[in-house]
């Protein structure tokens, strides 16, 4: 009983002689339970800790710096041409809207490509169009030269003859892009 | 006994020459009147833009107005007619029209007209008054023929005539005269062969005559165009 209480060991921390029951060591005062490793790896486990943010705002630049910026992506296909109207389906399968600010006509014949400075305007002639990301619209376009009406002359070559729609795309960032549709002569 | 030389039986000999060497021309080459489709991919320019005259405000004037526009229509048809009989291709069969193109957006923008003309790939730009002040109604024409004037000094000419039921056909003759000067004047520019021109610059002067016979005065506008013609006509005859 006697040697019970007065059993002693050693400090973990400072190898001095102390209570077999001391919690703490009355020399260096260092704990004798688990919670020593604690301190004992405190460096350590601050470096670890202070790493999870460091982590975080690294992969938050690297998404920054590989991620696409929002853009639109505008498609066209023709659906008819004639010699006085054009018909264009266009959608946006971009990331954010456009803005479809004009239309001019070209021809494709026998491989050599014309532009006879014919604008295509919606019927009605509202100016431009803005596309949201996932909008599928269709405009019937008259053919103007400086807003006044005209009709169409198609190429005469008798070989390939394709009417083609030059869509000029804008974005708000005043980026352009020019996306084509066409159809067969008539 | 031979025939002294006057004006009428040279002009009358000259009608005849180019008719011999347009049928020549047009029956024994007919795979030469092919034109050179690398000058103009789009084809002859065969459209006539009529625009509506100004000066038609009254009910009246607007009637002689739309009988004048009714009868130019009317005329491209017979122009087809025409062609198809003097055999200069069916390109312009298939193309030559009047079309009405509405109100005169072009009127006071001389720059516009001349892009007008060029990117529509028309003929010619009809646009005019209806002058109706004297009593008797009259039209006035301008008939812009942009690069296809030829000889003539400007590319506008102005033809004016009365448009009472006797005149209507020499109106028509008139204007009709003006439009086979710039099918001629586009032939040669798209190189097609010379039997084409000398076609239709031979039908524009039998024109010129038929006029000349039932009233008597050309219009200075038509005169000068079918002074052009004569001119153009010798020349494209005397080639060998």
């Amino acid at each position: 009983m006697t040697e019970a209480v007065g059993a002693t060991r050693s400090c973990r921390a400072c190898g001095e002689a102390i209570s077999a029951q001391a919690r703490v060591c009355r020399v260096c005062k260092s704990p004798q339970g688990w919670t020593r490793l604690l301190f004992q790896w405190k460096e350590v486990t601050v470096a670890v800790l202070a790493l999870v943010p460091l982590w975080k705002a690294a992969g938050s630049l690297a998404e920054m710096a590989h991620t696409e910026p929002k853009a639109p992506v505008v498609r066209a296909s023709a659906l008819a041409c004639d010699s006085g109207s054009f018909r264009l389906a266009l959608t946006n399968v971009g990331t954010s809207a456009g803005l479809v600010a004009d239309v001019r006509l070209a021809y494709l014949s026998d491989g050599r490509r014309i532009e006879p400075g014919v604008d295509l305007v919606p019927e009605g002639d509202e100016p431009g169009l803005v596309l949201e990301p996932g909008e599928v619209v269709t405009m019937a376009l008259a053919p103007r030269i400086s807003g006044v009406p005209t009709v169409l002359q198609f190429p005469r070559g008798g070989g390939e003859c394709r009417a083609i729609a030059l869509v000029r795309v804008k974005t708000f960032e005043e980026n352009d892009s020019v996306v084509e549709a066409g159809c067969p002569c008539p | 006994m031979p025939v002294p030389m006057t004006r009428a039986n040279a002009a009358a000999r000259r009608r005849r020459a180019a008719r011999v060497v347009a049928v020549v021309l047009l029956t024994a080459a007919p795979a030469a009147l092919a034109c050179d489709p690398a000058i103009d991919p789009l084809g002859p320019r065969a459209k006539v833009y009529l625009f509506d005259y100004g000066g038609a405000e009254s009910a009246d004037a607007r009637d002689r107005h739309s009988q004048f526009q009714a009868a130019m229509l009317d005329k491209a048809e017979r122009w087809g007619e025409e062609l198809s009989r003097l055999g200069v291709g069916a390109d312009y069969l298939e193309q030559l029209q009047v079309i009405k193109a509405g109100k005169d957006a072009l009127a006071g923008k001389p720059a516009l007209v001349g892009r007008y003309w060029k990117d529509s790939h028309a003929l010619q730009l009809m646009s005019g008054i209806v002058d109706g002040a004297s009593g008797q109604y009259s039209v006035r024409s301008r008939m812009y023929l942009g690069e296809l004037r030829g000889g003539l000094e400007s590319s506008s000419l102005f033809v004016g005539m009365p448009i009472t039921a006797s005149q209507f056909g020499n109106v028509m003759d008139s204007h009709s005269i003006v439009t086979f000067y710039a099918l001629a004047v586009d032939a040669e520019r798209r190189h097609c062969d010379r039997a084409v021109a000398i076609a239709l610059l031979n039908s524009l002067n039998e024109k010129v005559s038929d006029l000349k016979r039932r009233g008597g005065q050309l219009d200075p506008g038509v005169e000068l165009v079918a002074t052009a013609a004569r001119a153009r006509l010798d020349e494209l005859v005397r080639r060998p």
